[in-house]
């Protein structure tokens, strides 16, 4: 008995060290995420927490409802499980940019979701919460100037940083409701920071020493989120094939602190803004084609047009935020000596229509992908892949176009796995 | 090894599974890829999304006359007159002085040096000597004249002691007593000997007691060239490095009186009790910073400036701020020197005479800037960089969110700026001076301040 609690010890430990820093490394590394230019401005980028497994197949999972390869994105989906559940989602991505100014590669990573799922009643009632990006905002930009002042001719670079993000820490539960139905709630501690960073450097003239005449401008303007949002979501199965789900967030309202900051001035201000997030609806289908293939579909939509918040972004032209995803999925199998035909398969196609104008023109996103997973051992969660390659905006009626490559992984563990 | 094969054999298979060691290498591979890829440094993409534009950001302010200006004369009760290293004679542009020397003759005679030593056969020579400090005897452009300058030395027997408290003052007056020296002889370069009568020594010595002598220039036909040079006093302690090599291992560095005898075949040396420079004319600063500005060593003057701040903006930021002085290069004169501007408090502005002491000063300085190794007849434009001070004044508030002004003060390497004291002298030894324009110059070279600063609309109205 001690023989095999040492044994059991011995093979466990080292798992654990292992996704330990697996971890530690992703949340290091996360502050290097690649970013978009057009998250230069207005409520920033919406970041998609899809696990890979949903990349894969274009972005839907409102319809998903499975016991080993649970999704968050739906939270009554979340009833299923029976085990207790972490999901980790990571993504790297390759952002080609390109304007008249110029272009840019600019690669990184990102965690953007991590939850946690807990039966309460197996296969009933379960609870959630996690850590999921909502928005990012980080970009940064560098230009040189040239210019006369008194008798001396400055030259120095503007520097612009943009960083921060918007997140929720969602505590939620589901349950099956009744055969074939489950409902969910979700309360979403809504919180973020958006700090933008001025820097005006002038390199020369320098004096003997080599240090410039002109000091160095530091405008900082940070912003400090707070709010609560909540979520209704419900799935319904019909029969074996056919799974629906929905999900309603009403309108609710993010308040902001605003200190702003001139680098060397004793004197700050601080302010107080808010803004009032649109409702959002999301709903998905999910059908089985045929053998092992599904075939499904989701639809976010949030009326960015009736945003209220700073008059700034407002003037920019807010556009109804809406994605469409679409895609299918050919579903793991366990056959012997079937070899790569056990593979699940996934390939999908998603569009959607960013929440503000960029250059007075609504700004678009496309995206193909495909994806694979693996099981884990027993059973006990998977490992899921995906490439997406992205285009967003257009050159000629934007001013500026990404295309972004990523991969997509994450990972979905129950209880005795870990 | 059997059995061990034999375990590894028959080990559990996952076949088609995956370890959580194979899913751990694959993300790390992951992180370790997208981390290691280099991304492209920031440059010009997006920046149609930045609202910025450096062409707003800097405003200019010109302040072309302070506010409030005070020539400061600075004393150093541990180092009064009395007590300086560095005895001056002559006249330099409005300043001129003498030096007073005073002597116990009593204390000369003992069993050695006797009474009848001194009569007129056995007494060869009697001169007074001066040890000239190096700086003022090579003709270095940083002199007061150039070498050699006609200098005629005058040595006068006072009749009376003088109260040398009422010093830098008039001379002691010498009207109907002879001047008793009848040449001068510069040796070596640095040693000045004023050759005496016999007689009047004689005199003095029989008479004992203290007696009293002034060394003045003259103004013989040719007059005295200008130049106010230094001596070494008695008080002299760096010798060694403002003296000619000759003469260190000299004990004697004060004024003193050689009496060459006869016989015995010896020389005696008499040294001072007091000695001092009289500065009998002393330029005062000028009363308005219309007629310019001075900074003075030896006998410290120091220039306070004050700027009106109140046409710069609340809660803006400072790029450059820069104090503009131009140096009258035809009037200044002296060694090579340190500039230090320095914030100064308002107390130590406002104090009367006897406050303005250089340890107050000490504590009322907050040095920003500085220059060393200036020549006062060669620097003439001087921008001190005193950037940090602006923007403290733009911030400093008092209770009432009323701004804390402080004066610049401008002043040499003192002790207690060790930054720019570059030198062991103390700004009491030489005697040097800068004479500034000031805000009445025709072209425009008074003192002013330049300040850049940016201005953020958001930031107004002072802290909250």
């Amino acid at each position: 008995m001690t023989a095999s609690n040492d044994s059991f010890s011995r093979n466990k430990l080292p798992v654990i060290s292992r996704v330990l820093i697996l971890l530690g490394l992703l949340f290091c590394a996360a502050p290097l995420a690649a970013q978009t230019p057009f998250a230069l401005t207005n409520i920033g980028q919406k970041i998609d927490s899809d696990d890979a497994r949903m990349v894969g197949r274009g972005g839907w999972g409102m319809a998903v409802y499975d016991s080993i390869n649970p999704g968050f994105k739906n939270t009554a989906g979340l009833s299923v499980v029976r085990n207790l559940v972490v999901s980790l989602i990571g993504y790297g991505s390759e952002t080609h940019s390109e304007s008249l100014d110029g272009q840019r590669n600019v690669t990184g990573v990102m965690v953007p979701e991590i939850r946690l799922a807990a039966p309460v009643v197996k296969g009933r009632l379960a609870v959630t919460t996690g850590f999921s990006l909502d928005r990012n905002f980080r970009y940064d930009t560098v230009t040189e100037f040239t210019t006369d002042v008194r008798d001396y001719t400055l030259e120095g670079e503007e520097q612009f940083i943009r960083q921060g993000t918007l997140f929720a820490v969602p505590f939620g539960v589901a349950w099956e409701a009744a055969p074939g139905l489950s409902l969910g709630a979700v309360v979403g501690l809504v919180r973020g920071t958006n700090t933008e960073s001025l820097y005006e450097v002038f390199r020369e003239p320098v004096n003997q020493s080599g240090i410039p005449f002109f000091k160095t401008v530091l405008q900082v303007q940070d912003d400090t989120f707070e709010g609560t949002a909540y979520t209704l979501s419900a799935l319904y199965r019909i029969g074996d094939r056919m799974r629906v789900g929905a999900s309603y967030t009403p309108s609710y309202t993010v308040d902001a602190d605003r200190s702003i900051s001139l680098g060397g001035v004793s004197a700050k201000v601080a302010s107080y803004w808010s803004m009032t997030m649109p409702e959002e609806y999301l709903l998905g289908t999910q059908t089985n084609l045929f053998g092992r293939w599904w075939l499904g579909c989701d639809y976010q939509f949030q009326a960015f047009s009736e945003f209220e918040g700073p008059q700034a972004w407002v003037a920019e032209g807010m556009e109804d935020e809406y994605t469409v995803s679409v895609g299918l999925e050919r579903r793991i199998a366990n056959v012997r000596r079937a070899g790569l035909s056990n593979w699940p398969l996934r390939l999908g196609y998603s569009t959607r229509q960013w929440a503000y104008r960029v250059d007075g023109e609504p700004l678009t996103e496309n995206t193909l992908s495909l994806g694979t997973g693996f099981p884990f051992r027993r059973e006990l969660g998977m490992l899921d892949l995906a490439l997406s390659y992205s285009r967003v905006g257009d050159l000629e009626k934007n001013g500026l176009e990404d295309s972004v490559w990523k991969i997509s992984i994450s990972v979905t563990g129950l209880e005795r796995w870990w | 090894m059997l059995p061990r094969f034999e375990k590894w054999k028959n080990r559990p298979r996952h076949s088609g599974r995956l370890s959580g060691l194979i899913v751990a290498t694959l993300l790390l591979s992951l992180v370790i890829f997208f981390a290691a890829c280099g991304s492209d440094d920031p440059n010009a993409v997006g920046v149609e999304l930045v609202d910025a534009e450096i062409d707003a950001l800097l405003e200019l302010l010109d302040l072309e006359e302070p506010s409030e200006y005070r020539g400061l004369s600075i004393k150093d009760p541990d180092i009064p007159l009395l007590g300086q290293e560095v005895l001056y004679l002559g006249q330099k542009g409005g300043d001129a002085s003498s030096i007073l020397l005073e002597y116990d003759l009593g204390q000369v005679l003992n069993e050695t040096i006797t009474l009848d030593l001194f009569t007129q056969e056995n007494i060869e020579t009697v001169n007074f000597r001066l040890l000239m400090l190096s700086a003022y005897d090579q003709g270095d452009s940083n002199a007061q004249g150039t070498f050699p300058w006609e200098t005629w030395y005058e040595l006068y027997h006072l009749d009376d002691p003088v109260d040398t408290s009422v010093f830098p003052g008039p001379d002691p007056s010498i009207d109907g007593l002879p001047n008793l020296n009848t040449n001068y002889i510069l040796e070596d370069a640095n040693l000045v000997y004023l050759p005496v009568p016999k007689e009047p020594l004689i005199d003095w010595i029989t008479t004992g007691g203290t007696h009293t002598f002034l060394i003045k220039e003259g103004d013989e036909d040719p007059a005295s060239g200008e130049g106010l040079t230094g001596y070494s006093s008695m008080d002299m302690k760096h010798g060694g490095t403002t003296l000619e090599p000759t003469t260190i291992g000299s004990d004697q560095l004060g004024p003193s009186i050689y009496v060459k005898f006869t016989e015995p075949d010896t020389m005696l040396i008499i040294t001072p009790d007091l000695d001092l420079s009289t500065f009998y004319l002393l330029a005062d600063a000028p009363a308005a910073i219309n007629d310019g500005f001075i900074m003075r060593t030896g006998l410290r003057s120091y220039p306070v400036l004050y700027f009106d701040f109140s046409s710069l903006p609340d809660g803006i930021f400072i790029n450059r701020a820069a104090l503009s002085v131009t140096n009258n290069t035809d009037s200044s004169w002296g060694m090579l020197e340190s500039i230090v501007v320095s914030e100064l408090e308002r107390e130590f502005f406002d104090s009367e005479p006897d406050g303005l002491t250089l340890s107050n000063l000490e504590n009322s300085v907050y040095p920003i800037t500085g220059m060393t190794s200036l020549d006062p007849s060669y620097h003439d434009v001087m921008e001190f960089n005193v950037t940090t001070y602006v923007q403290r004044m733009i911030n400093l508030l008092d209770e009432q969110g009323n701004r804390i002004e402080k004066g610049l003060i401008l002043t040499p390497g003192e002790d207690f700026l060790p930054s720019y004291n570059t030198s062991t002298l103390d700004p009491d030894f030489y005697f040097n001076k800068f004479n500034f324009f000031g805000s009445d110059d025709p072209d425009g070279r008074g003192p002013r301040l330049k300040i850049t600063y940016t201005v953020n609309e958001a930031i107004q109205g002072g802290g909250k």
